[in-house]
Order: C-alpha cells, then sequence, then structure tokens
C-alpha cells in the first residue's frame, strides 16, 4: 500500500520515516519550496541526542497529485491554516481511502469533511516531538502517543491504527477523538504560546514557576471552551496527561517557537485562535486573549 | 551650581550632556564597568543623528564611591529601579537642605529613597525623553521630551529644582503631586515596554495591530485600579490617552525594556507590572498583567537566577 504525506514538515518527516522502516512505500504532497527540493533528494532524520542519522527515499514529492500514485491512506500534517489547499489530493484517494488529521488546533476535520466527505475522514492527536534543522533535515526529540478515531460516529477505520502501530506508534483507536483534540488543543494553548514568547523548549517551560502558573491559567480557559464544544475535560487530568508529555518531550522547541524563530507563520488563529472562537464576549478567556494579542501582533506585522 | 547624577546609563547620559550644555556641572556616581571607564576616561559621548555626529561633555568626578565625589544640592537618581538601594550609602553627598530627585521608571522608588534620605529631601518625577545605549560611554540621542517633577513629601518646595534644570535648557514642569504622574508613567511601561519587549517591534509598530491595543487598554484599566487602591484617582481616558500619544511621539524607538531584553539585561518587570499586582486582590485579579509579568519575569530568571 501506499501512504501519502501531505504537508512533510518535522512532523510529517517522523511520520514518513516510519512508515518507511517498516516498509510502507511513502509519497509525499508538499508545496514548491525549498523543502521540497531538498525531500526529492533525500530525507534525513536525526536522532534525538543527534548521535546518528538515517535516510530515506520518497516514491515521489510533489504538488502536482498527477505525479502522486493511487493512495489509500492520506495523512494530513500541513499547517491548521492551510488544511484546504490539501483538496488537490482528492483525486488520489482510493474509494475505500481514508484522510487521517494529526493537525493541531480545532477545525482541521470539519475542514476536511468538507472535502472528502465526513465518512472518510479519522482524526487524531499525537504527541511527538520533532525539531526542523534545515530543510529535508529533521531532529527527533521523544514521545510517541497517539490517539486517532473516525470523524463519523460509527465507521470502523482500525486499519489505520494498526498501520500506524506496525510503524511503531502508540496508537490507541478511539471511538470518538473529539476529547482527544480538545485536550491536545488546551496543551498547544498552554505550551505553543508560552514557547513562542518566551523563546523556551519544554524543559525551559517546566523550569520556570511563572510559566507553568500561566500555563494553567489558560489551560482552564480551553476547558471552558472544550464544555462549550460538548467535550468535557478533567482539570486534574489535563494537568497530568500535561506534564507526562511535556517531561517525555523535554528536548523539543514546541511548533510556534520555531515558526516564530524562523520567521514563518505561526498556528494563532487556530490554537489560542481557536479557543477565543468559545469565548462569550471580548472579556472572557483573557489569559489565551493576551497570548492570541501578542502572537497576532507578530504575524500581522510579518504581513501574514 | 553641581548636581550629581546617581546612575548615568542611557537616560541619565542624556539628561546629564543637557545640563553640562546649559552651563551646570555634572558628577556622577556609577557602578564599575566598561561604561564606568569610558565616563571616567572621555566623559559622556552623546550621538546626533544616524550619520553619527558626537559630541562630547566633560564631568567633574566619576567615582563608585560616594566618598570621592563632592556634597552637592541636587542629586538626580537614574539607576535601574532594581538598584535603587544602592544609592542609600550615598546619602550623605546630600546636603541637608538638597533634594534627591527619582526620575526612574516604575513605583517604589521614591519610598526606597525616603527611607535613606529622609522623606523630606526627596522628589519625584516622570521624563520621556528618550535614549539608547550605543557602547560603553556612548549614547543615541532618541528624542526630546519633558519632566514633570514634584516633592514626595506634601506642600515641600521644590521650585528650585525646576528653576535649575529649565535654566540648563531642559522642558520641566513642577506639579504638587508627583503620584498620578508616576502613575501613568506605569501605565506607559506596562503596556509598551512589555509588549514591545515580547515583540521586538519599534513603539510606533504597536498602533498598527487591534487585538494588542485592546489588551493594553485593559492593562491601562487595571492599572487604573491599583491606583485607585493607594489614592490615586486616573481616568482610563486620560491612561490610555498618554499611551497612543507615547506610541506617536517615540515611534521609532525600541522601548528600555526591549532594550534589556536584547542585551539579556534585567527588566524592570518588578517595579512595573509586578507593583500592579501586589495591588490586586486575589490572584485572579488583573489577569492581562499578569500575564505580561509572568513572561518577563521567566524570562528575566532564566538569564539570572536568584
Amino acid at each position: 500500500m501506499i501512504v501519502t504525506i501531505a504537508g512533510c514538515g518535522a512532523l510529517g518527516s517522523i511520520f514518513a520515516s516510519k512508515l518507511m522502516d517498516a516498509g510502507i512505500t511513502v509519497q509525499a504532497f508538499q508545496r514548491k519550496g525549498a523543502t521540497q527540493e531538498a525531500l526529492k533528494e533525500g530525507l534525513t532524520i536525526e536522532s534525538e541526542d543527534g548521535s546518528s542519522t538515517r535516510n530515506y527515499q520518497f516514491l515521489a514529492v510533489s504538488h502536482d497529485p498527477s505525479c502522486l500514485k493511487p493512495s489509500e491512506l492520506i495523512i494530513v500534517l500541513v499547517k491548521s491554516f492551510a488544511t484546504a489547499k490539501v483538496y488537490p489530493v482528492k483525486e488520489i484517494l482510493e474509494g475505500n481511502g481514508v484522510v487521517l488529521t494529526l493537525q493541531n488546533g480545532i477545525g482541521n476535520a470539519e475542514t476536511l469533511s468538507s472535502i472528502f466527505g465526513e465518512e472518510r475522514v479519522c482524526a487524531g492527536v499525537v504527541h511527538y516531538g520533532a525539531i526542523r534543522r534545515s530543510p529535508g533535515v529533521v531532529r527527533e526529540a521523544g514521545g510517541a502517543f497517539m490517539a486517532i478515531g473516525p470523524w463519523k460516529s460509527g465507521i470502523s477505520m482500525r486499519w489505520v491504527s494498526d498501520i500506524l502501530q506496525r510503524a511503531g506508534f502508540n496508537a490507541e483507536y478511539v471511538e470518538d477523538p473529539r476529547p482527544f483534540i480538545w485536550k491536545k488543543l488546551a496543551v498547544n494553548s498552554m505550551v505553543n504560546t508560552t514557547a513562542a514568547l518566551t523563546g523556551f523548549n519544554n524543559a525551559g517551560l517546566m523550569n520556570s514557576p511563572f510559566i507553568m502558573d500561566l500555563m494553567k491559567r489558560i489551560g482552564s480557559e480551553a476547558i471552558v471552551a472544550a464544555e462549550r464544544a460538548g467535550v468535557e475535560i478533567d482539570p486534574d487530568d489535563l494537568w497530568e496527561g500535561f506534564i507526562r508529555n511535556i517531561t517525555r518531550t523535554a528536548s523539543n522547541i514546541p511548533s510556534m517557537l520555531q515558526d516564530n524563530r524562523a520567521g514563518r507563520k505561526m498556528e494563532v488563529d487556530t490554537i489560542p485562535g481557536g479557543v477565543l472562537r468559545y469565548a462569550r464576549d471580548g472579556s472572557e478567556f483573557p489569559y489565551t486573549r493576551a497570548m492570541y494579542a501578542i502572537l497576532k501582533a507578530i504575524d500581522s506585522e510579518r504581513g501574514y | 551650581m553641581l548636581v550629581t547624577m546617581a546612575g548615568c546609563g542611557a537616560l541619565g547620559s542624556l539628561l546629564a550632556s543637557r545640563m553640562i550644555d546649559g552651563g551646570l556641572k555634572v558628577q556622577v556616581l556609577q557602578r564599575k564597568g566598561p561604561h564606568f571607564e569610558a565616563l571616567k576616561e572621555k566623559g559622556i559621548t552623546i550621538e546626533l543623528d544616524r550619520k553619527g555626529t558626537r559630541w562630547t561633555f566633560p564631568l567633574e568626578a566619576v567615582s563608585h564611591d560616594p566618598s570621592r565625589l563632592e556634597k552637592t544640592r541636587l542629586m538626580v537618581v537614574l539607576v535601574k529601579s532594581y538598584d535603587t538601594h544602592n544609592i542609600l550609602p550615598a546619602r550623605d553627598l546630600l546636603a541637608e537642605d538638597g533634594v534627591v530627585l527619582t526620575l526612574q521608571n516604575g513605583l517604589g522608588n521614591a519610598e526606597k529613597l525616603a527611607d535613606g534620605f529622609g522623606e523630606y529631601r526627596v522628589a519625584a518625577g516622570i521624563t520621556n525623553y528618550a535614549a539608547f545605549r550605543i557602547g560603553p560611554g556612548v549614547v543615541g540621542w532618541g528624542g526630546d521630551g519633558h519632566i514633570y517633577l514634584g516633592p514626595w513629601q506634601g506642600g515641600r518646595k521644590v521650585e528650585w529644582v525646576c528653576s535649575v534644570l529649565e535654566k540648563a535648557g531642559l522642558s520641566v514642569s513642577c506639579v504638587e503631586d508627583p503620584r498620578p504622574f508616576l502613575w501613568k508613567k506605569v501605565a506607559v511601561n506596562a503596556t509598551i515596554n512589555t509588549v514591545t519587549a515580547l515583540t521586538g517591534m519599534e513603539n510606533g509598530k504597536l498602533l498598527h495591530h487591534v487585538p494588542v491595543l485592546e489588551m493594553m487598554k485593559s492593562v491601562c484599566e487595571e492599572t487604573r485600579k491599583a491606583a485607585e487602591r493607594v489614592g490615586v484617582s486616573l481616568a482610563l481616558d486620560d491612561l490610555w490617552d498618554m499611551v497612543k500619544d507615547t506610541m506617536q511621539l517615540t515611534a521609532g524607538n525600541r522601548s528600555s525594556m526591549l532594550q534589556d531584553i536584547e542585551k539579556g539585561r534585567m527588566t524592570e518587570i518588578e517595579s512595573i507590572a509586578g507593583e500592579i499586582l501586589r495591588l490586586a486582590e486575589d490572584d485572579r485579579e488583573f489577569p492581562y498583567t499578569r500575564t505580561l509579568y509572568s513572561l518577563i519575569r521567566a524570562l528575566d530568571l532564566s538569564r539570572s537566577p536568584q
């Protein structure tokens, strides 16, 4: 079978490498640019401590679906503000195929449902660190937990988690991915916003009592937003899970910080902005709102 | 007349150069370091424009040790607010009928000076003269402004300080109570300095971004509430106007907190946002100020743990 990675950034590259390690053929739907050029030559994955590297070849790397083969599984890992841009891969999705979104933020599964049909969409979260070193070179940064499930309830997509498990991921199959997506949104809103503004990696965030306090406040606001979207999140569960994951990925540089450093567009509208969409008025969720406002200013100043 | 400048960093150097230009003599109390050495050797160098035009202003004396300086009737304090306590050993430098004037950022400086010098000898004020450090002994001119100053103890007369500074060419107003002015400056610092420090932007750029302006206005409201709790009553519109005016008037400037963050120096966040938060009734109050404080405090601690 052929798996397509749509959006082969840091995390997409890790997925590609692990699938190829398991003997699965992988191709990349990748927009034009330095990363596309580099991936055509090959992908290099560095181990977490940097002591070893592995090289990989894709079946194909292109922004043009006519250069790609029909595919049963398309894993979407483009930035959440670019989700709609994966619509061209519709023509290579096989009749019984599945589109899996593991993106940050909320609203991605909804966007993909409108393109591919709700019954084709699988959604979930992944806690895995990945650091983009240069175009085509990515370093692993720990973690592995994943939870995925069908966006439309009642459709079995267990075969998708089977493939991911074969590739060595600790992929849990769940009946409803929504609670996991909201928990991840809460954690992203906590970790990515604070990291982007302080320059701290996960360990740095954890070691700062001021940031830990701020993250707890941001997390509490996301819990209220989730409740309004019909998802219950237990605050203690969220905090304990967060501590577990951030400890496991201590060396990771959160993606929003990587984007800020590189001057790339950040996922401001879909991460803190995703929480703010559920505020009842302009004074609710002040901690999330403050982070959103500052990050949005940085993005707008860059012309995004 | 001889004036003591306690803390001759960017702003201190600019004001001192103006005083020297206006016929006053200036001696400097300054901690050791490359800037101290340069001041001692060459005096103050001010770079007037982007072409690199420089003027040098001679100093009467430069020392880290108050006992090596002469007694004066006017001492201007411009050390960073976290260093104010280090000025207290210089109390004997001030004549009995003299005035120690703090023009520092933040709150709590006049109180600390009153502990050492006696409340009756303290004056406090704000200034929006702008300067930036170029190198040891060399400071860039960032724009002229105005000074508001008044006695810390109600009823004391400090008009003579204003006339001395005015005669030297500085733009000065004497006010009865400096506290409302200090709070207005705190609103400016709690908004513009913090957000520019986190975004790396010049002051004026913030004006283009609506969500961040809304947040800064919320910080002004939190500042207003805090000021009210210590008996200083201010209108939100006045604070917000002052913040907006400052962004416009100093559009091309990099705030002192941004300069501190860029150079890896400790910021004055404690005496700005920290002082507002100390007046919160509980830890849920003042969320916008708290967010900015937490981020910058975390940055400070990550560079110089203490």
